[in-house]
């Protein structure tokens, strides 16, 4: 009888070990895929950052009066009459 | 031998008894501390900083922009090379990096205790991407403003800027007034960490998510803002003034499409702390003359068949007497002759006819003696005396003696546009997240304050005054233009001067169904002080642009 309680207990004591081994590393890979996926849309959100950045720039009147010494920048008010 | 046994004994239970009280101390009186101690070295508690919402002109240009920069750490003793080697190679990616910091390395190379530096100087991503393999340098993350447009709407706009608690806030304009919805919620994950301080999610762990800051998509027409701007300094150059404001609002809605405030040593550039459209109060001048007498039609005191017979000399009050701008005299004036001709005498009659009372009430209703509530921060409230002579009431008859904000001015002239009903002057159109959502802006209700009789008869004099006066020779033919010219004298220590004025022109256009209602004050201009050859021009050229924009 104290044989099958010890061999119970051993066994027990085995699965335990296996079970939090199983555990924690669940826990560890789910942590690192999130991670991941974190640092993945950091560097995308700082992707559509530079890019909105640069639209801003290459539209803005700043960079149109700057870039043509030409440009007025005065409206056109000139209008066509179709009806001829 | 049995009496080394009890000594050994008596040994073992001191030495016991000791470890004992030791771990008594330890474990139950010294407990709780040290299981605090124990938690905060496995658990951590990490900020997670959202990002500040952006803003964005009527067209949905981004007028602010975050730009992420990181700034950078040395630790000395981390170093695989020298550290002279090392600042070599970070200054060929970022230029004058050793010449910006020249002094904190030297500093840094003397001191063999500084074990460690963090810098204020800025890196990009592609620059810390390249520095990023060297021993010994780490990166802190960082998000400053960024404005594609440069220096354009900057007073409507605002800033940020660290506070006592050293988080970034907004002062002045948008910024500052929408600060809570721009700065978004601070998220926080509490859990243990691994080895590398990463924070690890168990079921123990508390995680509050970050909310980034909400996106403001505000009522500025940017190519109208631009056009504001410039013509605004080139007007304060060409009159030598010291500094000018316009503000030009959507007549039905009260969204405000232009703002500008300038002065003759920023020129272009617009001041960032403050905004003088909604801050500066002053006298309003000749241009509150047509809300008086629409104040008169609407009481029918007056109606438009009107003769002033008291105009053929100037009035007594007191000790004081009355005179025209040009000390001029209009006998038997009719009531649109006395707009045209800016007609002190016959407005102070007018407003002693209509009494006190109606003054105070209809001065109330336009929301004169009280902040308008525009959505920027540092609106300033005017000052509304309690004790009104008879010579008072006179003068505010041509806006003289009542302090205003040129904002209460122009939402007080945009009723006459808006057929009669007050709108509020606002920027903000609408708000959305990152996952598109939209919360429209909600105006305060509408109040009609005049009737529309009052507001077609004051129209057509506004019409006749515009075509038949000084200004109709500098007013472009296709612009159909409601609208009157001011100019204030500036009291100073109480006396009024002719050495300082203010010169203002105010209208909307056209005068039947209006696109926009536009202010422009010009402080203290030196080549003229009138406003109608001063303000007027300016405000023509103006309309005459962004007209086709509307």
């Amino acid at each position: 009888m104290p044989k099958f309680f010890s061999i119970i207990i051993v066994l027990i004591l085995i699965i335990q070990i296996i079970f939090s081994f199983f555990y924690s590393s669940n826990i560890i890979t789910q942590n690192n895929q999130l991670n991941e996926n974190q640092q993945k849309y950091d560097n995308l959100k700082l992707e559509v950052e530079i890019i909105e950045q640069q639209m801003a720039d290459l539209n803005s009147i700043k960079n149109i009066k700057d870039s043509s010494s030409s440009a007025n920048l005065q409206f056109i008010k000139k209008t066509i009459n179709l009806n001829n | 031998m049995v009496q080394r046994h009890k000594i050994l004994l008596i040994i073992f239970i001191f030495c016991f008894s000791i470890i004992t009280i030791r771990f008594f101390y330890w474990q139950i009186i010294k407990s709780p501390e040290l299981k605090e101690k124990a938690l905060s070295q496995i658990y951590k508690l990490e900020k997670k900083i959202p990002s500040r919402g952006k803003i964005f002109s009527s067209d949905n240009f981004p007028l602010v922009l975050n730009q992420t920069n990181y700034k950078i750490s040395i630790y000395k003793p981390n170093l695989q090379d020298s550290l002279d080697n090392v600042l070599q190679k970070i200054d060929k990616i970022h230029s004058k990096f050793i010449e910006e910091n020249k002094i904190i390395f030297d500093n840094f190379k003397n001191n063999d205790n500084q074990k460690w530096i963090d810098l204020n100087t800025l890196f990009s991503d592609s620059e810390k991407n390249q520095i990023n393999n060297i021993a010994g340098i780490s990166f802190q993350k960082t998000e400053k403003r960024y404005f594609p447009e440069d220096q354009l709407a900057k007073d409507v706009i605002g800033f940020i800027a660290k506070n006592s608690q050293g988080s970034n806030i907004g002062y002045g304009g948008l910024e500052a007034y929408y600060n809570k919805q721009l700065q978004g919620k601070t998220g926080f994950i509490w859990g243990p960490q691994d080895a590398t301080g990463k924070t690890i999610l168990t079921k123990k762990s508390w995680n509050s998510s970050a909310s980034d800051g909400q996106n403001i998509h505000s009522s500025i027409n940017r190519s109208i803002q631009y056009q504001t701007e410039k013509i605004l300094a080139e007007g304060i150059q060409k009159y030598t003034a010291d500094s000018g404001s316009i503000t030009i609002m959507d007549s039905k809605t009260g969204n405000i499409i232009a703002m500008s405030s300038l002065t003759a040593t920023s020129s272009a550039t617009a001041s960032a702390s403050k905004n003088s459209a909604i801050a500066d109060l002053f006298e309003p001048g000749s241009i509150f003359k047509p809300i008086i007498v629409t104040m008169a039609l609407d009481t029918k005191t007056i109606d438009t068949d009107y003769i002033c017979h008291e105009c053929s000399q100037n009035r007594n009050i007191g000790q004081y007497t009355i005179t025209n701008w040009d000390n001029s005299l209009h006998p038997d004036s009719s009531l649109r002759d006395i707009i045209k001709n800016s007609d002190n005498i016959g407005m102070s009659h007018i407003i002693t006819q209509m009494g006190l009372k109606n003054f105070l009430d209809y001065y109330q209703k336009l929301g004169l003696n009280q902040k308008t509530g525009i959505d920027l921060q540092g609106e300033s409230k005017p000052n509304m005396k309690s004790n009104w002579p008879e010579i008072d009431l006179a003068t505010a008859s041509f806006g003289q003696g009542i302090v205003v904000t040129q904002i209460n001015m122009l939402q007080a002239f945009n009723t006459i546009a808006n057929n009669g009903v007050l709108v509020r002057p606002h920027l903000l159109d609408y708000f959305s997240d990152d996952l598109g959502k939209k919360t429209y802006f909600k105006n305060k209700p509408e109040t009609k304050v005049f009737n529309s009789q009052s507001i077609s008869d004051i129209k057509s004099i506004l019409k006749y005054a515009v075509e038949n006066g000084v200004v109709n020779s500098i007013k472009p033919k296709d612009l159909e233009v409601c609208a009157k010219s001011g100019t204030a004298q500036v009291a100073i220590k109480g006396d009024y001067t002719n050495s300082s004025t203010i010169a203002s022109y105010i209208g909307f256009s056209p005068c039947d169904n209006p696109k926009f209602t536009m202010i422009v004050t010009i402080n203290n201009p030196k080549s003229s002080p009138w406003g109608s050859s001063t303000a007027a021009p300016i405000w023509f050229e103006l309309a005459s642009k962004i007209t086709h924009l509307l």
